[in-house]
This record gives C-alpha cells, structure tokens and sequence, in this order.
C-alpha cells in the first residue's frame, strides 16, 4: 500500500475531485465542536472557506456509528398480507475525519452484526458502501482515553486511508485497494510522501501519545473484568451512578453501543411498517417482559450492565473491551459522571 | 436480501380457550417452509401492536400448523386475545437452541410445569413421545393456581393412558370437583421412584415456581447439568443482536432460551 503526500493548497481541489463521483462527509467545527458536514459544491466557490480547520480536532461529537448503523432504520413489515420487500442504498459514500477511537467500533459492530449468524443486511450494506479516510489525533484533550484501552491516538487499521496533517500538507496512507483507488484516481494531485514527511509524522504522533499519558497516566488494573464480574457491591454503583440524571445521552452517543429496539407501527388493514431504533439498556424498560418481571429493576444494576457489557463481557468473549476511550460519554453527561473514575476505583 | 427483521404472514384458524386469561391459536403456515425443534421460540408478531417471543406449544412435527398457547399480560397479548380466526399474524424464527435430547435418552425425564408454562413443555412431551422407547420414563409434574388454571384439560386425560408416562397434577387452591393434589407444584416433587442422579428435570413456569422448583430438584439430588430452564428474558431481537436478553453472560436468544441450573448458578437472581 501506498504513502502519499498532499499539499495543503492541494487539499480542497482533492475534496471537490472526490464530490464529483461520491457523496462525502468531512468533520467541520461548528461553534467550536467538530460535527460531520456533508459537502457541498458550493463550499467549493469561496476560496477562503477551510474545510481542513477540523481535521487536527478531537473525533465529531457524532460518532460514526451514525453513517453505519443508522438511529432509526426500516427493516420490515407487512401489506396486503404480504411481506415487504426493502431495498439497500448501494451508492457509495466517504466519511473523512473518523478517529481511532470510531474504528474500534467497528469491530465490536463487526462482531454482534457481521459475524452473526443471522446477519444484519442493513449495518452490511451501508458498511460496504462507506469509505473511511480516518485521521491522526493529534491534540487529545482532557476527555480521551484511548490510551487506557490499549489504544494508540492515531489510526492503523480498520480504515481505508489514514489521514496525517503536517504543518505544510497531508500525508496519506493507503490501507485498502478501495483506499488506494481513491488516491490514484486523482493521482496528478499527489506525490510520494518523503522520508522527511514520514519522520514529521511520526513525531506528532509520538507526541500525542506523551499528551495522552499526561492526561491518563494511571492504568486501570490488569484483571478488570473478573474484577467487575466480582464487583456486586450496591454501595459502589450507587456512588457511581448518583448524579445521574436518566438521561441516556451518554448510551445515545457511544460509538460501540449496539443495542437496538425493533418497533412496528399500524398501517392499516393488518399491515404495518417494522422500525430498528437505537437502544440503551439504562431504560427501566429494557429489560422488562411481558409478564412483568425484570431483572435489572433498580437503576444501580442497569448502570453496572453497562459496565459488564463494555468491560467483562465482550473482552471475555472477543478478546477486547467494548469501549474506545472517546469520551463522549462523560462530555454529554449531566451528571459529570466520568468512567475513568469508577473504572479506575474498581 | 435475506432480511432477519422480516416475519412471513401466518393465519390463525382456530383460537381455543384454556382458561380465563390463556388462549390457544392455532396458526395455518400458508405453506411456508417453517419448523422449528423443541425448545426453540418464534418471535410472533401482532399487526401493529409488536412482537413477542413464545414457544410454540405443539408438536415440532407436525409441519402443517403451529399452535401458541398464549396467557393476556400485556399490550400486544390484549390485542391478540382479541383476534379471531382468519385475522394475519406473522412470525419469524426459530431462534435458540433445541432441548438436547439425545442427553435424555435412557433416562428418568421429569417435566416440571406452572401455569402457562406447560405450554413449551407440551411441545417438549410430543417430541419425546415421538420416540418413547429412548427414554426410561416420562413424568409431568404439573402444577396450577385453580383447577379452572389447568391448560389442555381436554388432553391430559389422554395423555394419562399413553405408555411410559406419568402425570401428576396439583392446585394451589382446590374447589368441590378437585379430586387431585392440593398445593403448589413442589409437592409433586417430593418422591421419586428410580435414582435422581441421573434423571432429566425441565422446568418451565413463572419464576418463582422455577426458582422453587430448581431447588427442589437440586435437594433431591438433581445435577445441575440435567436441570434445564426456560429463561423468560425480553428476547426482544431473537438474533443475539440487540442486547434485550443478556443474562449475565449469556444473550438468552441466542444461547437459550432453555439453560441448565449449572449455567445460571452464578448469575444473581437469574429469574
């Protein structure tokens, strides 16, 4: 796979180059916070708008989870007595700006949907149709963790280009062929990266990783989940937990959560139209069955599923925590109730 | 596109009144190719009003119809319950794992039922007598609130004079036509003939009877590995997708909905 170079004064003509054929989404800050934007042809008239001034933030306040598994999804249904068929969006669509701690993700929605036995057409096709260009963090703030994770702030795998900004350019790193088309497609417009732009590289990236110790330097303990499996101490939750508001953001704004509810809607003469929405399990409801019973009824057990779910079960059966170290969670959190901490007092 | 979130329409024919608040719907297929193997649950859906997960009642056998022997709870069962026959269902499934019945084989096999609960029990039983000589005995150990509570009172009469099986009944409060055991379904369960080391227990009911019922099984000298359990967890997806069901570790789904006492011990209040 290739390294290639842009230069800066390049970087809007790359962009206006890769709206002719796709639809493309790029992280923009708008009032100070970074949110995908779509692009528009009309960004392209005004030679002073920057569409770089997000690209050295931290990840978008909307994970990409979003562009993939969709907050409220048709999946099925019934009319005139009959199934409906559904049809899949195949046009293909490039995300830029997705951090490492959006690729993790990734695997854990690679394992629950991908790799299920049943599969999941819909999180399929609109994964086979995204190109992700993810890009070096190299400025995390006092909300990231990846580190904790095992996470590095720039990406490696899981993307099909990785982005790097250096002072004067870009350096582009090709991880897929659908990656590496993207770029020689529009090759007059890039060079080979030199040794030189590669060593730039590696220095900001080995400086954020200091950054990040600085802001994390302390590991959460080796045996984490039999510790959590272990932990069964209302008192403990309770404490964690008792600023929370109920309010959900933090599970709504998680990029690994997966849960969904299916919800069918009447649409007449014994049809009805089948709904995927995003899900969290702080819901009292969430667990609840028909006849009643419920068996995480109290707040503090719904709140320590979140934590079984992250950082027992999933390591326990794939090998890796369910968490990337995004800090979203905390960021839109009411109660500033920071998993760190309780992670961390485990 | 092979969609898991999309049932096929089902028919009811004919609903069967069981008891106050338990109906039975027999359900005509319209030739989809469908089965399923006892044990496994179908995600039955209410036009308009949702879906729930049952356990079909009737025999895994039998490929022409499906019967769901259902108790009113809640929203979607109100609905049901007021559907006749000729009104559209639909159905996806089978999801989870079959009773391992070749585990059974040679074996004492007692079938410990509350309530509603006998409704997936009954479809365990059809699919055991399809092949009785395999299995030392059969006994079902069936326990209800009232006599006017007992489902499949038009069968079990029946069932009653078929070879290698024993039945024993109980209510919790007994009335002048009750001739049978009075008290909750444990009292079945105090004498067994052969050794219960190696016997099969399966218990289905509300969980307190389960709760009640595994213990006294355990007493008696059950190994938890031969206990298997209905978990009655909100099965919500069906795929082992979207998280409803989680069980300590287990998605109930996808490595239920029968688990073995041995696989739940250590989940706290696993009913």
């Amino acid at each position: 796979m290739a390294i290639l170079y842009l230069p800066k004064e390049k970087y809007n003509a790359w962009l206006a180059k890769l709206n002719d054929t796709f639809t493309v989404f790029y992280p923009d800050l708008i009032k100070d916070k970074v949110h995908y934007k779509k692009l528009s042809k009309k960004y392209f008239d005004d030679p002073y708008y920057a569409m770089d001034k997000a690209l050295e933030k931290i990840r978008p306040a909307e994970a990409l989870k979003g562009f993939l598994y969709r907050p409220k999804e048709k999946v099925g249904g019934l009319e005139n007595k009959s199934s409906i068929e559904l049809k899949t969006d195949s046009s293909p669509q490039i995300i830029i700006g997705a951090k490492n701690c959006d690729l993790r993700p990734l695997m854990v929605h690679q394992k629950m949907y991908l790799e299920n036995e049943f599969g999941e057409p819909f999180y399929k096709s609109q994964r086979e149709r995204t190109i992700i260009v993810a890009v070096d963090c190299p400025k995390p703030e006092q909300t990231c963790f990846c580190n904790l994770l095992g996470l590095k702030p720039y990406p490696e795998k899981g993307a099909d280009i990785i982005l790097s900004v250096l002072p004067s350019g870009y350096v582009f790193e090709t991880i897929t062929d659908a990656g590496e088309k993207l770029l020689r497609d529009n090759d007059h417009l890039f060079q080979e990266a030199g040794s030189n732009d590669i060593a730039t590289r590696d220095q900001i990236r080995n400086s954020a990783v200091k950054t990040l110790e600085s802001i994390n330097p302390k590991k959460w303990r080796e045996d984490l989940a039999e510790a959590i499996e272990k932990n069964n101490d209302e008192k403990f939750w309770n404490e964690g937990c008792k600023t929370c508001v109920e309010c959900y953001g933090c599970l709504m704004v998680c990029p690994t959560c997966f849960c969904f509810l299916l919800y069918d809607t009447p649409t007449g003469n014994e049809g009805f139209l089948r709904h995927k929405v995003w899900d969290a399990c702080y819901y009292a409801a969430y667990a609840r069955v028909g006849g009643g019973g419920n068996s995480r009824p109290e707040f503090w057990k719904r709140f320590q599923n979140r934590f079984h779910c992250k950082f027992m079960t999933f390591p326990n059966d794939y090998g890796f925590n369910a968490c990337s170290g995004c800090g979203r969670c905390f960021s839109v959190c009411m109660g500033k109730i920071d998993i760190r901490k309780i992670l961390g007092a485990i | 596109m092979k969609n898991p979130f999309q049932p096929f329409p089902v028919t009811i024919t004919k609903v069967i009144d069981e008891t106050p608040t338990i109906k039975t719907f027999v359900l005509d297929l319209n030739h989809y190719p469908f089965s399923f193997e006892a044990g496994q649950f179908i995600e039955l859906t209410i036009p308009g009003y949702g879906e729930a997960p049952f356990t079909p009642s009737s025999s895994p056998f039998d490929k022409e119809k499906l019967e769901m022997t259902i108790m009113k709870v809640g929203r979607a069962t109100s609905a049901l319950f007021d559907l006749k026959p000729g009104a559209t269902l639909a159905v996806r499934g089978p999801y989870g794992k079959r009773y391992p019945l070749e585990n059974y084989e040679g074996k004492d096999i007692f079938i410990v039922g509350g309530g509603v609960g006998l409704a997936p029990l009954r479809s365990l039983f059809f699919a055991l007598m399809q092949n009785v000589k395999k299995y030392r005995k059969i006994y079902i150990k069936y326990g209800a609130r009232t006599p006017q509570d007992i489902v499949y009172k038009y069968q079990i009469p029946e069932w009653k004079t078929w070879k290698g099986v024993d039945i024993q009944l109980s209510v919790d409060v007994g009335d002048s036509t009750w001739k049978s055991r009075v008290g909750v379904v444990t009292i079945l369960l105090e004498d067994f003939p052969g050794n219960t080391k190696d016997a099969i227990g399966v218990v289905c009911g509300p969980p307190i009877m389960m709760k009640f019922g595994t213990l006294k099984l355990l007493e008696k000298g059950f190994d938890g590995n031969n206990i298997y359990l209905s978990m009655e967890k909100n099965m919500s997806c069906g795929l082992g997708q979207c998280g409803h069901c989680r069980c300590g570790k287990y998605f109930v789904c996808k490595d239920g909905p029968v688990l073995t006492w041995e696989q739940v011990k250590d989940i706290e209040e696993p009913f």
